[in-house]
């Protein structure tokens, strides 16, 4: 293999992504504004999903707590609206920016923790913050804190305009991610997921990009917080201390595909549209959930990003060459 | 001159004295050996000086800079690389990307890098030469593109020596670079040392069991045993050395 090949950026998998950007950004003209509603949720879980990939998919890092993340950015958006009358635009950075924040503290305090037990931590940590936001009276608990409608600069939208919002900086969510990903950092983050002591011993500190990926993966889901605040205009606790949010996230990246970005999208739109489409059964979703999962574990442990490059790989790579799995 | 001295390092696990009262001295510009029956703690020596375990009393210098309170990562800086004794490479990358990833301490700052800017791009392009320089030097050019856990165990030692020259050190921790290799492998590897050292002015400090290959290759030979040293010298001197023969004797009745 050339090396210049390595710099070179995949003309197939930019065409596949034009296609897709373009379909998206036509489809809300073909579709009513339940389903563009729908989509945006979708975004948003796949914008969380690619947060959390970074961390575990990515540098190998193990959470179950991004909730909590998900929830500083929800809340941070909420309070500056109701304190200081900011709306969409200001959230968005401030609830990243404060996520961020909290996601490089929290990977310094876990350094030490490893596998199960970094796990366990981080899952301590979304207790924590559902406990906070129950209890604090300033997030106002169960009762919540409602929302202005969705402006940027005063000009209010709805719901087909909060699509654009979600596609536009899911895009750029997936350009920086894919950035980071292709970048000496993105290598050495992979870098410590494989092996620590020959990160060191070439030159890693362990404490600098162990922290880093915390914040940016904390940052991003952060982001998807905030637009999830803004989706229904409203944020209480019975949403945001749920701890199965955080699972949610674990399942779109492992179902997915760990580190790969196309697989945080399969996985997002999987744990969004499933629930949906099975929504008279409920509670049949979630088992469905659990099983698929599973079945992903035992037969396909690379995700749905690996079966989608199998068949790309079987039918149009001639012509096609799409590389959907790592990176 | 010497690169590397090491004195008195001792260091302690339970109540067992791993090493006790350690010294050695690498000289600039040779190629010295370590060597000792097993459990002589030839390693635990190794990860002291690579930083990796902790001295409880003792000096270890590089030039100037003492080690006591240097770690790891910041080793590659000051020009010194390592490889493991049973190679730690990254089991997922290509070779390409492992020497990349040796090359870390030569990258464009953070922020650049992680933004795709012109600047980080091109150096990007640089490191990319120079790891097929490297891979070249070392004989793995045509692997660039495979996954290293794909790769035969005697390629995957030399990534590992990739790894660790990719850096651009000046000297080298060799832990049993040719542990597992055959005649021919090990003739090869011997080879590319010898290049590095004469052509590169690279130093080295090597551990190794392979008799054969320590008596060609190093200029200057400490031996230890139970932690301690017993003898150190030429290799001529070390072969008729009757301390060094009987421990390794002993190791012989023993097994």
């Amino acid at each position: 293999m050339n090396s210049r090949e390595v710099l070179k950026v995949n003309k197939a998998n930019l065409l596949l992504a034009f296609i897709v950007l373009g379909g998206l950004l036509i489809l809300p003209f073909f579709i009513e504004s339940f389903y563009a509603s729908l989509l945006s949720m979708t975004y948003i879980y796949i914008i969380a999903a690619i947060g959390v990939n970074i961390l575990t998919g990515y540098t190998g890092l193990v959470t179950v707590g991004h909730g909590g993340f998900f929830a500083i950015g929800a809340y941070t958006s909420a309070l500056m609206g109701q304190y200081l009358g900011t709306s969409l635009l200001p959230g968005l950075f401030a609830g990243g920016i404060t996520a961020g924040i909290v996601g490089f503290l929290l990977g310094f305090i876990f350094l030490r923790l490893a596998g199960a037990f970094l796990a366990i931590g981080t899952l301590g940590f979304a207790f924590a913050i559902g406990s906070i936001i129950n209890n604090w009276p300033v997030f106002e608990g169960r009762e919540g804190i409602t929302l202005a409608p969705n402006n940027i600069f005063g000009f209010e939208f709805g719901d087909v305009g909060f699509y654009y919002v979600c596609l536009i900086t899911g895009a750029l969510i997936f350009l920086f991610a894919w950035s980071i990903i292709r970048s000496a950092i993105g290598r050495a983050f992979m870098a410590v997921r494989d092996s620590e002591r020959a990160s060191e011993a070439s030159g890693i500190n362990l404490r600098l990009y162990k922290t880093l990926s915390f914040a940016i993966s904390a940052a991003f889901t952060g982001v998807a917080g905030v637009l999830f605040a803004h989706h229904t205009n409203y944020v209480s606790s019975e949403t945001f201390a749920d701890i199965w949010i955080s699972v949610d996230f674990l399942v779109a990246v492992v179902v997915g595909g760990q580190a790969s970005l196309a697989g945080s999208m399969l996985g997002g739109a999987f744990v969004v549209l499933l629930p949906y489409y099975l929504s008279e059964l409920r509670d049949f979703a979630s088992i469905l959930k659990g099983v698929v999962l599973i079945l992903v574990l035992l037969f396909a442990p690379a995700g749905l990003a690996s079966i989608f490059q199998k068949f790309f790989q079987k039918t149009v790579f001639r012509v096609f060459p799409v590389k959907l799995d790592e990176r | 001159m010497s690169n590397l001295i090491a004195k008195d390092i001792s260091v302690y696990f339970g109540g067992l004295a791993a090493l006790d009262k350690v010294s050695l001295e690498v000289l600039e510009g040779s190629i010295t050996g370590l060597i000792g029956p097993n459990g002589a703690g030839k390693t635990t020596f190794f990860n002291c000086v690579s930083r990796f375990q902790h001295y409880i009393s003792g000096i270890l210098k590089h030039g100037n800079r003492d080690f006591r309170r240097t770690r790891p990562h910041q080793l590659v800086k000051l020009g010194i690389s390592r490889t493991f004794q049973n190679i730690n490479l990254f089991n997922s990358r290509s070779t390409l990307d492992n020497i990349l990833i040796g090359m870390h301490s030569h990258i464009a700052n953070p922020f650049s890098a992680m933004l795709s800017l012109p600047g980080a791009l091109k150096r990007e392009r640089y490191l990319l030469k120079q790891a097929e320089k490297i891979a070249d030097i070392v004989g793995i050019k045509d692997t660039l593109g495979e996954t290293v856990n794909s790769l035969p165990y005697g390629i995957q030692k030399r990534v590992e020596l990739a790894r660790a020259l990719a850096s651009n050190p000046r000297l080298l921790l060799l832990d049993e670079p040719v542990a597992g290799c055959n005649e021919e492998e090990t003739c090869e590897l011997i080879d590319i040392i010898n290049y590095l050292n004469k052509e590169m002015n690279i130093t080295v400090l090597l551990v190794e069991h392979d008799m054969t290959m320590v008596m060609s290759v190093c200029t200057y030979i400490y031996v230890l045993d139970f932690g301690k040293n017993i003898a150190d010298g030429v290799p001529d001197e070390i072969q008729h050395n009757p301390a060094v023969i009987e421990a390794y004797l002993g190791e012989q009745n023993v097994s």
